[in-house]
């Protein structure tokens, strides 16, 4: 228990580190929407067969605190098991990293983000995942959800859109 | 005696520059300059220089961060804009020291600015000045600012960097046809230090203040990545322009000697004065040289690198003081070295 205990706070401070090192211009304020293509597959502990699990989601998002961290929404659909379901929850994304262009400003990010998601055949996930945001235009996910109420593992990796428009700084000289 | 100050571009070492002009005033209240020349960062400082507001230059110059001169963004979400910085920082800025009084004031004293810009249309440096009737050059166009806010907007214009900071329409409110709509940038693209406009407006005592030290580091490390090559190229761009623009006026100025050292000789040789004037009169050719005898050009700048990153885009603070003490001592250097014979500005 210690040893997982020490673990948490390392990883923790690493995390409030790399968040307070960085000088900001990712996760401004702002509202942002995403949309994802996912696709992975069900495990179960027994011997069931894996099954395939591919959707599309749309992820509403807005910064809760500024250059920091994000909350909204998952709504979407996903065919498995020759079905087609919906699924939706909150979520939360979490910047761990800022990639740096120089004194140019941002490149990208590196963020997790954490979400709960009731799905319409009983489904009941919790998990996560890590994302690579490549200038704000395009996300790279691998994600990890456990179905506790139909207790199997949802592995996917998907890729998301920003479909939101980028609010531009509002210039008072002409130009 | 016509006497300029010019001041080049370099962005927050324009600090350097602010340490300069304090010093002098200490040592030479009486001072005084019939125009002031700036480019980018120079043109930044040439209105308040003017206006006698060396405490504010000092304040704007020492108290500013990066963030509040651009606003930075993820890159992505510039890719399609003018350019990668946002300047309203820097323009509100602008309004805040570079008032109507300071410009109404400007026009009450016997010192006229010039602010070097670019046009991206024309390609051609273009000069606002408060010189309400200066004199035409073949190598670059002259407009006369029509109020406090022109001016405002020329200086924003001078101070853009194209690339990173956005195109100015200077002449949007001010201006008929397709001219209200051309865009401007940075003066220091095709003119770094305005030496050569300082002899076209016929000063011939100038007073020209650097921003880069006349010899370059070596620098140790490797460039790596695309970022820091591509900081390093806009650093070398930025001097390259400067070499150009100080090399001219040197020859020019070196030539001036030459011929006066030559007709000195002759002189000591027993030729005399007239016969001297007509060897110097060449049928159809005429002297390029005759309107700028006596020409006079103090440089002064700093022995090594003043930081401030690639172009001068970073503003802070603490190094802004020390670049201000720089300035300070360098002026110090400068007045000891002078010859006092060539101390004209004393009354």
């Amino acid at each position: 228990m210690s040893r997982i205990f020490r673990v948490y706070c390392l990883l923790l401070c690493s995390l409030v580190s790399s968040i307070t090192s960085f000088s900001q211009t990712e996760f401004p304020k702002e509202f942002i929407t995403h949309i994802r293509l996912h696709s992975g597959m069900i495990t179960y502990s027994n011997s069931e067969p894996e099954l395939f699990v591919g959707g599309l989601q749309i992820i509403p998002q807005f910064t809760l605190v500024p250059n920091k961290l994000r909350g909204g929404l998952v709504a979407g659909a996903f065919y498995t098991d020759n079905n087609i379901n919906g699924l939706f929850g909150p979520t939360i994304s979490y910047k761990i990293a800022e990639f740096k262009g120089g004194h140019f400003g941002s490149l990208g990010n590196l963020h997790i983000n954490l979400d709960h998601l009731w799905g319409t055949d009983e489904q009941h996930l919790a998990g996560g995942g890590i994302n690579l945001d490549l200038l704000n235009k395009l996300i790279v996910n691998l994600s990890a959800h456990r179905d506790y109420k139909l207790a199997n593992w949802w592995i996917q990796c998907g890729i998301a859109f920003r479909i939101s428009k980028t609010k531009q700084p509002k210039e008072t000289f002409p130009n | 005696m016509k006497r300029a100050l010019v001041i080049s571009g370099g962005g927050s070492k324009g600090a350097f520059a602010v340490g300069i002009l304090q010093r002098l005033r200490i040592l030479f209240p009486t001072l005084h300059f019939d125009m002031i020349i700036g480019t980018s960062t120079g043109a930044l400082i040439a209105p308040l220089a003017a206006a006698g507001q060396l405490d504010l230059l000092e304040e704007l110059y020492t108290t500013n961060t990066t963030d509040k001169v651009v606003t930075k963004h993820r890159i992505g979400d510039r890719l399609n804009q003018r350019s990668i910085y946002s300047v309203e920082p820097l323009w509100q800025l602008i309004k805040k020291y570079i008032t109507d009084a300071h410009y109404n004031n400007i026009l009450q004293t016997n010192t006229h600015i010039y602010l070097n810009t670019t046009c991206l249309q024309t390609q051609e440096t273009v000069v606002y000045t408060t010189n309400p009737a200066p004199k035409f050059s073949p190598n670059y166009a002259i407009k006369t600012t029509k109020d406090g806010e022109h001016m405002r907007l020329a200086v924003l214009g001078s101070a853009c960097q194209p690339v990173f900071m956005t195109p100015i329409k200077i002449d949007l409110n001010y201006a008929n046809g397709k001219e209200k709509e051309f865009q401007y940038v940075d003066g220091g693209v095709r003119e770094y230090a305005g030496i050569q406009m300082a002899i076209d407006q016929g000063a011939n005592e100038i007073f020209c203040i650097l921003l880069a030290p006349e010899s370059r580091e070596v620098e140790g490390k490797q460039y790596e990545s695309l970022f820091p090559i591509l900081e390093r190229t806009i650093s070398m761009f930025s001097e390259d322009v400067e070499k150009n623009d100080i090399l001219i006026p040197q020859i020019h100025r070196k030539t001036l000697r030459y011929l006066q050292s030559v007709k000195q000789k002759m002189l000591n040789d027993g030729i005399s004065q007239n016969q001297i004037d007509e060897y110097f009169k060449i049928d159809g050719v005429s002297n390029p040289l005759e309107a700028s005898d006596n020409l006079r050009l103090y440089l002064i700048r700093p022995e090594a690198s003043l930081g401030g990153g690639p172009g001068g885009l970073v503003f802070d603070p603490t190094e802004m003081k020390a670049m201000v003490n720089t300035g300070r001592d360098a002026a110090q250097d400068f007045i000891a070295k002078l010859d006092p014979r060539d101390v004209t500005w004393i009354v």
